[in-house]
């Protein structure tokens, strides 16, 4: 049997945004509590759904850029507001925050498909299947296959 | 011996999860530990070699 299934990705283990984050220039930051940005909500972005701004800069895990300098922004890992486990990645795109979309891709594309990439090869690596990873040059899009 | 094979297509922070050569119903088992891994699961969708087998295993049954 096949079946095909579509799922979003989200961060629900540390490991893999720590192996996402490295592939983009990142470093994870465990237990750090706040991240880095404008610092005040002005209303001249779409909002995350489900995210209140009062809370903007708290989190529970930080992604940083490996080559930080000041002022530099940071991501922040916030718990999901689905309630699931797990995080979403949050961080502010305005001025200093176009260095982390260099490195993460717009909206973080680049970063998210690491990290989903990272936890693909975890959970097959575990259950005992060979694992090659390509790139499409052409999209950036990532194929990961396991074959036992 | 057939093998198994899962394929994940990742773009855009969105993952395509494909199963193929399993036996039974074992392709779900096989992918729902990767599913829960990336996030959120939003479509689940036979192929047509599953729902082949499916019927075949339907059409047997009722002999």
């Amino acid at each position: 049997m096949s079946h095909v299934g579509t799922v979003d990705c989200f961060v629900t283990d540390l490991a893999d945004a720590a192996a996402g984050g490295e592939a983009c220039g990142f470093e994870l930051r465990q237990n750090q509590r706040s991240y880095t940005w404008y610092g005040q909500y002005v209303g001249d972005s779409q909002l995350a759904p489900g995210h209140d701004p009062a809370t903007f800069g708290t989190c529970e895990h930080v992604l940083r850029l490996k080559d930080h300098r000041e002022g530099d922004y940071e991501i922040g890992l916030v718990p999901r507001v689905d309630g699931e486990p797990g995080w979403e990645l949050l961080y502010d795109s305005w001025g200093p925050g176009s260095r982390i979309e260099a490195r993460a891709g717009q909206r973080l594309a680049k970063l998210k498909d690491e990290i989903a990439a990272a936890a693909s090869e975890r959970v097959l690596r575990r259950q005992g299947y060979r694992v090659t990873r390509t790139v499409n040059a052409e999209t950036g899009a990532i194929q990961v296959r396991g074959t036992r | 011996m057939i093998s198994e094979t899962i394929v994940i297509d990742i773009v855009d922070g969105q993952a395509v999860v494909t199963s193929k050569g399993f036996t039974g119903a074992a392709c779900l088992k096989a992918t729902a530990d990767i599913e829960k891994a990336l996030g959120h699961k939003t479509s689940d969708t036979p192929t047509a070699e599953m729902r082949t087998t499916a019927a075949t295993v339907k059409t047997g049954a009722g002999q």
